[in-house]
C-alpha cells in the first residue's frame, strides 16, 4: 500500500471514509476504496477511527485527511452551545432581539419570534461609534470593557461575541475589545464579527458573532479530540476540515470562526460535482443530490461553485429563522429524499414530505412497521427498485405491506394504488423541478446549457426524469455516488473567501480606487496563507465585484481580471454589469451604477491524485442481469433491461428503457435515454 | 415526455391539477423575488411593501405572492376595473400591461401603490391575469413622498393614472411613462421601480405559459378553479369551528369621533357590519377605500379560518361587509386617501378586538395597532442628493392566553416585511442612528405581558430635511384581554439642538436640520390576564433583564426588593 | 389658376394673408372654446410659426404669450425633429413651464405639411382653469415645488399621425379637476390649429412653395427693417430703473430687481444682472418668460402697429444670469410668474418712461391680480372655481391723465367676464364693481382708477387665493407725479366686530363663509407731473364726477394755506 490520501464525513447514522491509495512513483490513484462505519456520538472520533480500522488502513500512510462535520449545524440546532455574552455599540444591545420585525407565517396573528441566543442582561453596550465611512466618531475607551468582564465572569459566561456597527468598513475597535479580553481574560472564547464577515447589516452579522461564539468552545473540543486520536493513531500528515464555502481549510483556522463549516457536508457534494466536472472537462453543472429526508441543488457556472453569504437556519414558512453571514454553497434545500411520505390532507390534495419516516420506522418495505408510503416505496411498487436487490440485498422488501399502503392511500384520492404510487413520484419530482428552476431558471440561466450530476441514495432514482422535465441535455451518474460527499474532499482546495462591503458610486473614473480596495484584500488573504507556509505558486485568486443600480438594494456580481484595472476596464466591467443584469431581469437602464461587495476567493491548491482508468473493460451485456416489468409512467409500463453497475466496463453504451442497479442506488433510465460509461465508470445519460 | 397522463383516468387527474396548483404559486414566488431584486426603492425591496398576484380569466385571485398579506386582497378588484372598463374583445391584447392607483376607483388603497395589470393570453384565449402592486416614492403633488394627513383631495397627493395602457402589444407607451416621470420628484428611481413591475410580469407570464404549453390550457383553466374552489371549502370548513353569534367593538379615535362594529358569524357567512360609522374626512387624508376596508376583513377572516394556508379568491367568500358610501371606511373620489393605512389599521383593529375574547387561540391582545409610517427627506451630507425614508415602524404585539406578546414586529398588515438595517440607513440617507432599542415603557402588563415596541433615533446631519408623520394609537394604548393591562402609546419627539421638544402624533413637513433628533416611540402591546397570576420568577427574569423596573415590578406584581438580589 | 411669381403685388397679398390666419384662429379659438376665461377673457394666444419656428404671425388675447410660440415650435423640433418624428396628422401638447409660463398654460402645436414637405406650424397656448396640484386653480402663492402646481406635460405628442392617444388624453383628464371644460379647449385649440393649417396649405395651392417662401422670409425680414427704422428714433444711451418685489409669499422681504437698458442705433440691449435669484415662492419665471416681457416692451416702445413676427425682435438682445427670478429652473415653482414678468416689462417702461414722454405713461396698476374664487354653485352644488384677472388704474402722461380700470399691460387684447355671467355660472353675487377713490395717483396729470370688485359667498364654504403684486409698492409716478394706491383684497365678515382690517396681498385658500365678501381693490396708476399744476378745470371736472373727493382735493392737490 503506498502514500492514502482519505476523507471521512460524519452523517447521523454513518460515517463514510474514502480514500485514494496513490502510487508514489506515478501520483496515480491505484484504487478508490470506500468503507462505512456507524458513527458514535458524543465520541465522533471513534467513528472514525473505526472506519479505518474496518478498511484497515494504517493512519501513519495517511498524508493528506480531510474531514467534514456535522457539529456546529448541531450545536445550534439542539442549542447546545454554552452560555455566552454579547459587546455591542451603545444604544444597540436589542439589535439581536429586535432583528428584522418579519413575519413569514403572515395570516398568523399568533406568530411567535425566535428568541435570541444570547438573553438581554448578557448583552452588554460599550460607548464607541464608526461611521459608515470608517471614520471613528467616538473613540473606545477600553477601561468601559472590565466591568461588563466582571459581569459576564459572574453570570458564568463562556464566549464573548463582539459586534459593532459599521465595523465592516473599521474593525479597529472590534480588535481592540477582542485583545482587551484575550489580555484580561485569556480563558474566554471570544470572536468579533468582522472576522467572519465584513459585510454590513448589523443584525445578520451580529447574530453571524453571537452563534459563532455560541458554538466555539464545543467545537474546538470536537477538533481538539479529533486531533488527539488521529494523533494516538500515529497521524503525521495534515489534517483538513471540510468548510461551507465547498473548499476545506486548515484546523487552525476553522478554530478561530468555527461557524464557517456550518454547512460542511452539503458543500462537499457540490464539491464533488465541480471537481468530478473538472476531471470530465465539464464546466455548466446542476449538482443535485437526493437523500433520505431532502434533496439538494447547487449550480456550477463555468466551473465555479455559487456561494451566498445569505445563509439562514431555521427559516420556515413559519418561522423567520435566524442568517447567519457567512459564505455558504448556495443550495436550494427541499423535503423530499427517498423517506418522504406521501399523504393525503384533509382537503384530499396528495403531498410528499417534507415529514419523512426517518431511519424508524423507514420506508414502509423496511419492514420495521411503517405504514406510510414513501417515495421509495412508490419506486418499489413502480418496479424501479429491485424488492430482491434492495439497499444492495441487504433486506427483503415487503411488498405486501408497500401494496396496502398504496391501496390505503389510492382509496383516499380514487386512484388505484398503482395511480397513487405513480403520484407520490410525480409529487415528489415535480417539488424537486421547483427546487432546480429556483437555481437554474429563475435566476436566469438556461437548463439546456448545464449537465446534472446526481448523486446521493436517491439522485440517480429520479435525475432522469426531472433532467427531461427541465431539458438538461445530460446526466451524469458518478462511480460511488452513494459517498460522492467524502470524495469530493478528497479533490478540494484550501479555499476562503474575502467579502468587503465598500458602496461606492462606479464609472471610469473609479479605477484607482478600486484596485486599491481589491489590492487590500488580496494582500491580507495572500498573507495569511503565506503565514501558514503556503508557497506563492500555490495560491491562486478569484475576484468579482457586486454591482447594482445606484438606488437598488440586490446586486449581481460580476468576474473582475487579475492585475490592476484601466479605466478601460472599469468601463468593461459596467458593461459586464449591465448585461449580467439584463440576463437576469429583462431590461437595462441608463441609470448611474454603484459596487457594494468586493470578494476576493482565495485558494491554496494541494495536489491532485491522478485520476486512473477502470481496468474494467466489456459491453453492457455482460452486465445484464435480466429483465422485469418497469413504470415509466408517463410513457407506459415496459419490460426493462436491469444492468448491475459493478459489471459496467469502461466504454459499455446502452440505451433505455433500462435500470442500472449498484448496492446504494439505482438508476433509471427512460426509453430512449442512452448511457454510456466513460474511463473511469462514470455514467453520461443523454436525454 | 408527453403532456398529460394517458394511464391516469380523469380527464385532469388529481395529481396533475395539484402540480398545476403548487406550480401556480411558484409562479407568483417567482413574480415577487423578481420585484424585490430589481426594485429601486427601499419601502418595496427591504419593507417589502408590494404584492404580486394571479388570476383566472375572470380575474379572481388563484394564487398571489406577498411580503403583505394586506395586499392579497387588494388587487382582485384592481383587475376588475380593468375588465370593466376595456373591451375583451377589442382592446386587450397579449403583451398589455395597465396601470392605475385612484384608490376610489378600486383596487388600490393610496395613490402611492401603483397597480401594474397583465393579462394572459393562451393563443387568442385570454387564460388569466397578473397583477403588481407597489409602493411608488413620489408621484408629485403637494407633499414631497405624496402622503400627507393634511391633503384634502386627491388631486394633491399626485399623479393619477385610471388604468392605462402603459405597454401595448409589448411596446412602451413612451408618451405616457414621459407623463410619469416628469411628474415625480424622483424619475430615476420611478424609472427602476416601474420597470422592475415589469420584470416581475414577464416573468411570471413565461412561466405561466410554459405551464400551459405542458399541460394544456383546459387543464390549467380547471386547476386553477378547482384551487378557488379549495380555498372556499377549507374556508367554510373551518368556520363550522367558530363560535356563532354577533360579536362588538366600539373604539374612541384620538379625534373624539366614535367608531363601532357588529360582526355576524352564522354557519355559513361572516358579515362584517361597519355602517353608522363617521363620514369621510375633508380635512385629512385619514381616509379608506371601501376595498381596504375590506381587506381588513378578508385578514381577519383568514386570520380565525385557516392562517396556514394559502389564501385565494374562494377563501374569502363566506364574507360580506356593510359599510356606508362616503364614510372614513369607504371614502369617495376626490377625498384624499394618502393616510388611509392608519384608517385600515384601525378598522383591523376595531375588528380584532371585537373577536378577541371570542377566539383567544387565534387572537391575542391588542397589538401597537399603527403603521407608524414615518416620512423623512433631504440631502445626503455627503452627496447633496435629496434622500429619505418611507418606512413603518416596529412595534409590539399583545400578549395571548399563554404566552407573552412578541417584541418589535412589524403590524398585523404586515408580513415577511424587513425593517432597514441601521447601516444601510445611515450610509444611504446619511442620517445618524442613535440608538435602535426596545421600549420598556410601562403598559401591557398581565399574566402574560404585552410585547415591547421600540424607541429608535434619527439624527438629521444636513440642513433642508423634514418629517411627515401620522401614527394612530398615539393617545390611547392597545387593549388587554382578560384583565391584562393596556399598552403603552405610538409618537414623536422632535428634540432640537437647544434641546426643546416637540410631541407628535402626526405632522407634515416639518423642517429639520443638522444635530435635531427625530425620536420614534412605539408602543408596547396589550396585556392577557391579570399581573397577579404572573409568576414571580418570570417577573424576577423580566427585571433581571431590564425588561421592568424594580420600581414597576413592586408596583404591579408586589415583587420585593430582595427577590432580585440573584444576577 | 397658375401660381403667380414674386411679383410684389402678389407677395403683399401673401403677407396680409398671412397675417390674417393669425386673427382667424384666434377667432376660431374663442368660438369653440367652452370656459369664460377663454371665450370672454380671451387669456390665450395663438400663432403660426415657418418651417425654423420662426414667428409668422400671432393673434392675441395676452401680450405675454408673445414669444412663446416660437420658443415651444422651437423645442419641438428639437426633440422630435431630431428622429425625424414630425408628420402630418401629429398634434403636439405641453405645458412646460420652462419654456413657456406656467402649467396652467397649455400649448398645442399642428405641423403644417405642403406636399409632404413641413412648410410651418400652427399653435395655440391657452389658460386652463386647472390643472390639478395642490389647490383648485392651480396657481397658489404657497407653492415652493413645481410637483405642486399641478400636472406636467412634457412635450409630446397627442395625436399620432391622425389618431388620438386615447391614454395620454385619459391621464391629462383624471389629473385635472375641471376635464369637462378643459379638454373641450384642447379640442377647440385642436379645430383653431386645423384652421392655421388649412388657410396656410391654401396660399401654398395658391402661390406654391417658392412664393411662399419667398414671402416668409420676406414678412420676417420686413419686420426687421421696420423695427430697425423705429429703433434709430429711439433716444440712444445707459437707462436704469430698480424696484422691488413685494415678497415671494413665503418671507416678508422685499425682492431687488433691476434693469440697465442700452439703446444704440442698431441694438436694444437690456441687462438684469443684480436682480434677485430665484425664489421659494411662485414668483419666478424661466427665460423663456423673460424674452417674451422684453418683446413686449420693446414692440411698445418702438412700433406698437406693425404684426409682430419674428423679425421684429432681430435687434433685440436680452442679458441675465441663471437661476434668477427671471430665470429660473426645474423645479422652482412659478404658478405666479406673470407678476414677475410684469415687473421686468415695467422695469424698463420706468427706466424709459421719462426719456420717451409721448409713447409712455407713469408706473400702472402692473399686478393681473388675478385671483381664484372656489365654491359650490348654490343652486346645483357643483363645484365651480371663478379664476380671473383685474383691471386697474394705468399711469398718467406728459399729456393727458392715466387711464381708469384698463387690463394691465399683460393682457393687451382681454376682456373681464361680465357680471351677468359671473353671477349666473358661478353662483355668487356682486355687490359693488366701481372705481374707487382711494388716495394715490395725484399729479398735473392724474393716475387712471383702480376698480373695487365685491363677491358676496352664497355657499357654506369657499376658498379664495390670490396674487395682487405692487401691495407694498404701489405704482411709481413720473415727473414729480404722486405714486399711485396698492392693489389689495380685503374679506369684510359676514360676522365682523369691527376692528382689524382682514386685509391680503397674497391670499392663500382663505377660508370664507355664506355672507361674507371679498372685496378685490386694483390700484390707481401713478400720476404725473406736479398735482399742484393741475389746472382748476380739470380738478373742478374730477370733483364734479366724484374722481376726486373735496378733502383729496384740498388735501393733495392745493398747498396748505397755512403755507402762504
Amino acid at each position: 500500500m503506498g502514500k492514502i490520501r482519505a476523507a471521512s464525513d460524519v452523517g447521523g447514522t454513518f460515517t463514510d471514509l474514502v480514500y485514494f491509495d496513490i502510487d508514489e512513483t506515478t501520483g496515480e490513484v491505484r484504487s478508490v476504496e470506500t468503507e462505512k462505519a456507524h458513527t458514535t456520538p458524543p465520541n465522533f472520533e471513534k467513528g472514525v477511527a473505526d472506519a479505518f480500522h474496518k478498511a484497515d488502513v494504517p493512519l501513519q500512510d495517511v498524508e493528506f485527511f480531510a474531514h467534514g462535520t456535522t457539529v456546529v449545524i448541531n450545536a445550534l440546532t439542539e442549542r447546545k452551545g454554552v452560555k455566552t455574552g454579547l459587546i455591542t455599540t451603545r444604544g444597540f444591545r436589542d439589535i439581536l432581539e429586535i432583528a428584522r420585525g418579519n413575519r413569514p407565517d403572515f395570516f398568523n396573528l399568533q406568530y411567535k419570534k425566535p428568541a435570541p441566543f444570547i438573553p438581554r442582561y448578557l448583552r452588554k453596550e460599550i460607548a464607541e461609534r464608526i461611521s459608515y465611512k470608517g471614520d471613528v466618531l467616538q473613540p473606545l475607551d477600553g477601561a468601559d470593557i472590565d466591568p461588563i468582564i466582571d459581569d459576564f465572569k459572574a453570570a458564568g459566561v463562556e464566549a464573548i461575541a463582539v459586534c459593532f456597527l459599521h465595523a465592516y468598513a473599521n474593525p479597529t475597535h472590534e480588535i481592540a475589545v477582542v485583545e482587551h479580553i484575550k489580555k484580561a481574560w485569556p480563558k474566554v472564547s471570544v470572536v468579533a464579527s468582522h472576522e467572519i464577515s465584513r459585510e454590513w447589516r448589523e443584525y445578520e452579522r451580529s447574530n453571524t458573532a453571537a452563534l459563532c461564539a455560541y458554538v466555539q468552545p464545543t467545537t474546538d473540543q470536537y477538533l481538539r479530540n479529533m486531533e488527539k486520536r488521529l494523533e494516538r493513531d500515529c497521524f503525521t500528515g495534515s489534517f483538513y476540515v471540510m468548510q461551507s464555502n465547498g473548499g476545506i481549510d486548515t484546523v487552525a483556522s476553522t478554530r478561530r470562526t468555527p461557524i464557517s463549516i456550518v454547512e460542511s457536508g452539503p458543500a462537499s457534494g457540490v464539491l464533488g460535482a465541480a471537481a468530478l466536472g473538472e476531471a470530465l472537462g465539464v464546466k455548466n453543472i446542476i449538482a443535485f443530490d437526493i437523500g433520505g429526508t431532502t434533496a439538494k441543488c447547487s449550480l456550477i457556472e463555468d466551473g465555479k461553485v455559487a456561494i451566498t453569504s445569505q445563509y439562514m437556519i431555521e427559516r420556515s414558512r413559519t418561522s423567520a429563522g435566524y442568517p447567519i453571514m457567512t459564505p455558504v454553497v448556495d443550495i436550494v434545500e427541499i423535503g423530499n429524499g427517498g423517506g418522504s411520505i406521501g399523504w393525503v390532507d384533509e382537503h384530499d390534495k396528495l403531498h410528499v414530505g417534507p415529514q419523512s419516516a426517518g431511519a424508524l420506522p423507514g420506508p414502509v418495505a423496511y419492514g420495521k412497521g411503517g405504514t406510510e408510503p414513501t417515495t421509495t416505496d412508490a419506486n418499489l411498487m413502480l418496479g424501479r427498485i429491485n424488492p430482491d436487490y434492495f439497499i444492495g440485498g441487504e433486506i427483503q422488501a415487503d411488498m405486501p405491506a408497500v401494496e396496502a399502503a398504496f391501496a390505503a392511500l389510492g382509496a383516499r384520492l380514487g386512484l388505484s394504488l398503482e395511480n397513487a404510487a405513480r403520484g407520490v413520484v410525480r409529487i415528489a419530482n415535480n417539488n424537486m423541478t421547483n427546487a432546480l428552476k429556483l437555481v437554474s431558471i429563475n435566476r436566469g440561466h438556461d437548463p439546456r446549457d448545464f449537465t446534472m450530476i446526481a448523486f446521493g441514495g436517491g439522485g440517480a432514482m429520479h435525475a432522469t426524469a426531472l433532467a427531461a422535465e427541465l431539458k438538461i441535455p445530460k446526466v451524469i451518474i458518478p462511480a460511488h455516488s452513494a459517498v460522492f460527499s467524502a470524495w469530493g474532499m478528497l479533490m478540494s482546495d484550501l479555499r476562503r473567501d474575502y467579502i468587503l462591503t465598500r458602496p461606492s458610486h462606479v464609472d471610469a473614473s473609479a479605477a484607482q480606487s478600486i484596485n486599491d480596495t481589491f489590492e487590500g484584500i488580496c494582500r491580507e488573504a495572500v498573507d495569511a496563507f503565506k503565514a501558514e507556509g503556503v508557497s506563492d505558486d500555490r495560491i491562486r485568486l478569484e475576484r468579482s465585484l457586486s454591482m447594482r443600480y445606484e438606488g437598488q438594494e440586490h446586486s449581481v456580481s460580476v468576474p473582475v481580471k487579475a492585475g490592476l484595472l484601466t479605466e478601460g476596464d472599469v468601463a468593461g466591467i459596467i458593461a459586464d454589469f449591465k448585461d449580467a443584469y439584463e440576463k437576469e431581469y429583462t431590461y437595462r437602464l441608463d441609470n448611474d451604477v454603484e459596487a457594494v461587495n468586493y470578494t476576493v476567493v482565495a485558494f491554496a491548491t494541494v495536489d491532485r491524485p491522478k485520476l486512473s482508468p477502470l481496468d474494467r473493460t466489456g459491453n453492457a451485456d455482460s452486465a445484464l442481469k435480466g429483465t422485469r416489468r418497469v413504470d415509466f409512467d408517463p410513457d407506459g409500463v415496459c419490460d426493462t433491461a436491469i444492468y448491475d453497475r459493478s459489471k459496467l466496463g469502461r466504454g459499455a453504451t446502452f440505451s433505455g428503457p433500462a435500470i442500472v442497479e449498484e448496492a446504494g442506488s439505482t438508476t433509471v433510465v427512460y426509453p430512449e435515454q442512452t448511457v454510456t460509461v466513460d474511463d473511469y465508470g462514470n455514467l453520461h445519460i443523454e436525454i | 415526455m408527453s403532456a398529460v397522463s394517458e394511464i391516469l383516468t380523469p380527464q385532469y387527474d388529481p395529481i396533475t391539477v395539484e402540480i398545476i396548483q403548487s406550480s401556480l404559486s411558484a409562479i407568483t414566488d417567482e413574480m415577487f423575488a423578481t420585484m424585490r431584486r430589481t426594485a429601486m426603492s427601499s419601502i418595496i425591496y427591504e419593507v417589502l411593501d408590494f404584492g404580486v398576484a394571479l388570476f383566472n380569466a375572470n380575474g379572481e385571485l388563484a394564487s398571489s405572492g406577498s411580503g403583505i398579506p394586506g395586499f392579497i386582497g387588494m388587487l382582485e378588484p384592481g383587475v376588475k376595473v380593468i375588465m370593466e372598463k376595456f373591451d375583451i374583445e377589442k382592446h386587450i391584447h397579449d403583451g398589455d400591461i395597465f396601470m392605475l392607483n385612484i384608490p376610489h376607483k378600486g383596487g388600490v388603497s393610496h395613490i402611492n401603490d401603483v397597480v401594474m395589470i397583465m393579462p394572459v393570453f393562451a393563443g387568442d384565449a385570454l387564460i388569466g391575469w397578473l397583477s403588481n402592486k407597489a409602493h411608488w416614492v413620489d408621484l408629485g403633488g403637494a407633499f414631497p413622498g405624496g402622503i400627507s394627513p393634511d391633503a384634502t383631495e386627491i388631486y394633491q397627493e399626485g399623479l393619477q393614472l385610471p388604468g392605462v395602457k402603459v405597454i401595448e402589444r409589448g411596446d412602451l407607451n413612451q408618451a405616457v411613462l414621459d407623463i410619469i416621470l416628469s411628474n415625480s420628484r424622483v424619475p430615476e428611481t420611478t424609472k427602476g421601480d416601474f420597470w422592475a413591475g415589469v420584470a416581475s410580469m414577464r416573468a411570471g407570464r413565461s412561466r405561466f405559459l410554459a405551464l400551459v404549453e405542458k399541460y394544456g390550457d383546459g387543464a390549467v383553466r380547471f386547476a386553477m378553479e378547482d384551487y378557488i374552489a379549495l380555498g372556499e371549502k377549507i374556508a367554510r370548513r373551518a368556520m363550522k369551528d367558530l363560535p356563532k353569534g354577533e360579536f362588538t367593538a366600539e373604539e374612541v379615535l384620538e379625534d373624539g369621533r366614535k367608531i363601532k362594529v357588529v360582526i355576524t358569524i352564522t354557519d355559513e357567512k361572516f358579515t362584517v357590519d361597519l355602517r353608522g360609522n363617521p363620514a369621510q374626512s375633508k380635512t385629512s387624508s385619514l381616509n379608506a377605500s371601501r376595498d381596504s376596508t375590506f381587506v381588513d376583513c378578508q385578514m381577519i377572516f383568514k386570520a380565525i379560518t385557516s392562517p396556514d394556508t394559502f389564501g385565494n379568491a374562494g377563501s374569502f367568500r363566506p364574507i360580506e361587509m356593510l359599510v356606508d358610501d362616503g364614510s372614513m371606511f369607504a371614502a369617495e373620489y376626490p377625498t384624499a386617501m394618502g393616510v388611509y393605512y392608519e384608517i385600515a389599521m384601525v378598522s383591523f383593529d376595531l375588528l380584532w378586538k371585537a373577536l378577541a375574547p371570542a377566539m383567544p387561540d387565534r387572537l391575542p391582545a391588542g397589538h401597537y395597532a399603527s403603521i407608524c409610517g414615518t416620512f423623512m427627506g433631504g440631502p445626503h451630507p455627503e452627496t447633496g442628493h435629496n434622500h429619505g425614508i418611507v418606512e413603518p415602524q416596529l412595534g409590539g404585539w399583545g400578549a395571548s392566553k399563554d404566552s407573552d406578546g412578541v417584541n418589535a414586529l412589524y403590524t398585523g398588515f404586515h408580513g415577511d416585511t424587513f425593517n432597514v438595517p441601521v447601516e444601510i440607513t445611515e450610509q444611504r440617507n446619511g442620517l445618524m442612528v442613535d440608538r435602535l432599542c426596545l421600549n420598556d415603557a410601562p403598559g401591557g402588563e398581565g399574566e402574560f405581558i404585552g410585547g415591547k415596541g421600540i424607541c429608535l433615533d434619527y439624527r438629521v446631519m444636513a440642513e433642508d430635511w423634514w418629517l411627515t408623520m401620522a401614527y394612530v394609537r398615539s393617545e390611547v394604548g392597545p387593549w388587554g384581554l382578560d384583565g391584562g393591562k393596556e399598552g403603552s402609546t405610538n409618537y414623536v419627539e422632535v428634540v432640537r439642538t437647544d434641546c426643546e421638544m416637540v410631541r407628535y402624533s402626526a405632522c407634515t413637513a416639518v423642517p429639520l436640520g443638522p444635530g435635531d433628533v427625530v425620536k420614534v416611540f412605539t408602543a408596547t402591546g396589550g396585556g392577557y390576564g391579570a399581573p397577579e397570576k404572573r409568576p414571580l420568577e418570570k417577573v424576577q427574569t423580566d427585571v433581571k433583564n431590564g425588561y421592568l423596573t424594580q420600581e414597576r415590578a413592586a408596583e404591579i406584581y408586589g415583587l420585593k426588593k430582595e427577590m432580585t438580589a440573584v444576577r | 389658376m397658375k401660381p403667380h411669381h414674386q411679383d410684389t403685388f402678389s407677395q403683399e397679398i401673401i403677407k396680409n394673408a398671412l397675417v390674417a390666419i393669425g386673427d382667424e384662429m384666434f377667432e376660431a379659438m374663442a368660438r369653440s372654446s367652452m370656459s369664460p376665461i377663454i371665450y370672454e377673457v380671451l387669456d390665450y394666444s395663438v400663432g403660426l410659426t415657418d418651417r425654423n419656428g420662426d414667428l409668422i404671425a400671432q393673434g392675441n388675447g395676452t401680450t405675454v404669450f408673445l414669444g412663446m410660440i416660437d420658443a415651444l415650435v422651437k423645442h419641438i423640433i428639437e426633440k422630435f425633429g431630431a428622429n425625424d418624428d414630425i408628420h402630418p396628422g401629429d398634434v403636439f401638447i405641453s405645458n412646460d413651464p420652462y419654456f413657456g409660463t406656467h402649467l396652467s398654460d397649455v400649448a398645442l402645436a399642428k405641423p403644417i405639411f405642403f406636399n409632404d414637405a413641413l412648410v410651418g406650424f400652427a399653435v395655440n397656448k391657452a389658460h386652463w382653469v386647472d390643472v390639478g396640484g395642490m389647490v383648485p386653480g392651480s396657481f397658489t402663492p404657497s407653492s415652493t415645488e413645481i410637483f405642486q402646481e399641478g400636472l406636467q406635460i412634457p412635450t409630446m405628442k397627442v395625436i399620432d399621425r391622425g389618431s388620438t392617444l386615447q391614454s395620454v388624453l385619459e391621464l391629462i383628464s383624471v389629473n385635472i379637476r375641471m376635464p369637462k371644460e378643459s379638454i373641450g379647449d384642447l379640442w377647440a385649440g385642436v379645430a383653431a390649429n386645423n384652421v392655421g393649417a388649412e388657410r396656410l396649405t391654401r396660399l401654398y395651392e395658391k402661390y406654391g412653395v417658392e412664393a411662399m417662401d419667398t414671402a416668409m422670409t420676406g414678412l420676417l425680414d420686413y419686420g426687421e427693417k421696420m423695427i430697425a427704422a423705429e429703433l434709430k428714433k429711439l433716444p440712444n444711451g445707459v437707462y436704469e430703473a430698480e424696484d422691488w418685489i413685494d415678497d415671494d409669499g413665503h418671507g416678508d422681504t422685499p425682492l431687488r430687481v433691476c434693469v440697465r437698458v442700452e439703446v444704440s442705433d442698431d441694438k436694444f440691449t437690456v441687462d438684469f444682472t443684480g436682480s434677485a435669484p430665484q425664489a421659494l415662492g411662485p414668483i419666478n419665471h424661466g427665460r423663456t418668460a423673460l424674452v417674451a416681457a422684453v418683446r413686449t416692451i420693446f414692440k411698445a416702445l418702438t412700433n406698437p402697429q406693425i404684426p409682430a413676427n419674428g423679425g421684429c425682435f432681430r435687434a433685440m438682445e436680452v442679458i441675465c444670469p441663471e437661476k434668477t427670478i427671471f430665470t429660473a429652473e426645474r423645479p422652482a415653482p412659478v404658478s405666479t410668474y406673470w407678476e414677475t414678468m410684469l415687473y421686468a416689462e415695467d422695469l424698463i417702461w420706468k427706466a424709459m418712461a421719462e426719456h420717451l414722454p409721448d409713447r409712455l405713461t407713469a408706473g400702472h396698476v402692473l399686478s393681473v391680480c388675478a385671483f381664484i374664487l372656489s365654491a359650490k354653485h348654490p343652486e346645483t352644488d357643483e363645484d365651480v372655481i371663478l379664476v380671473q384677472p383685474l383691471v386697474g388704474g394705468w399711469g398718467a402722461m406728459q399729456h393727458k391723465d392715466g387711464l381708469n380700470g384698463q387690463f394691465s399691460v399683460a393682457d393687451g387684447e382681454t376682456y373681464n367676464i361680465p357680471v351677468e355671467i359671473q353671477e349666473a355660472r358661478y353662483g355668487v353675487r356682486v355687490k359693488q364693481y366701481a372705481l374707487h377713490n382711494e388716495d394715490g395717483g395725484e399729479g398735473k396729470h392724474r393716475g387712471g382708477k383702480g376698480v373695487y370688485l365685491d363677491y358676496e359667498v352664497l355657499c357654506d364654504e369657499a376658498n379664495f387665493s390670490g396674487s395682487f403684486g405692487r401691495f407694498k409698492f404701489p405704482p411709481w409716478g413720473a415727473a414729480g407725479g404722486a405714486k399711485g394706491s396698492s392693489n389689495y383684497v380685503e374679506l369684510i365678515r359676514a360676522d365682523a366686530k369691527g376692528g382689524e382690517r382682514e386685509i391680503y396681498g397674497k391670499p392663500s385658500q382663505v377660508k370664507m363663509r355664506k355672507g361674507d365678501v371679498v372685496r378685490c381693490v386694483t390700484a390707481t396708476g401713478g400720476g404725473w407731473g406736479n398735482p399742484f399744476e393741475r389746472s382748476e378745470e380739470a380738478l373742478k371736472d374730477d370733483v364734479q364726477n366724484g374722481y376726486v373727493t373735496p378733502d383729496q382735493a384740498a388735501r393733495l392737490y392745493r398747498r396748505p394755506r397755512a403755507a402762504e
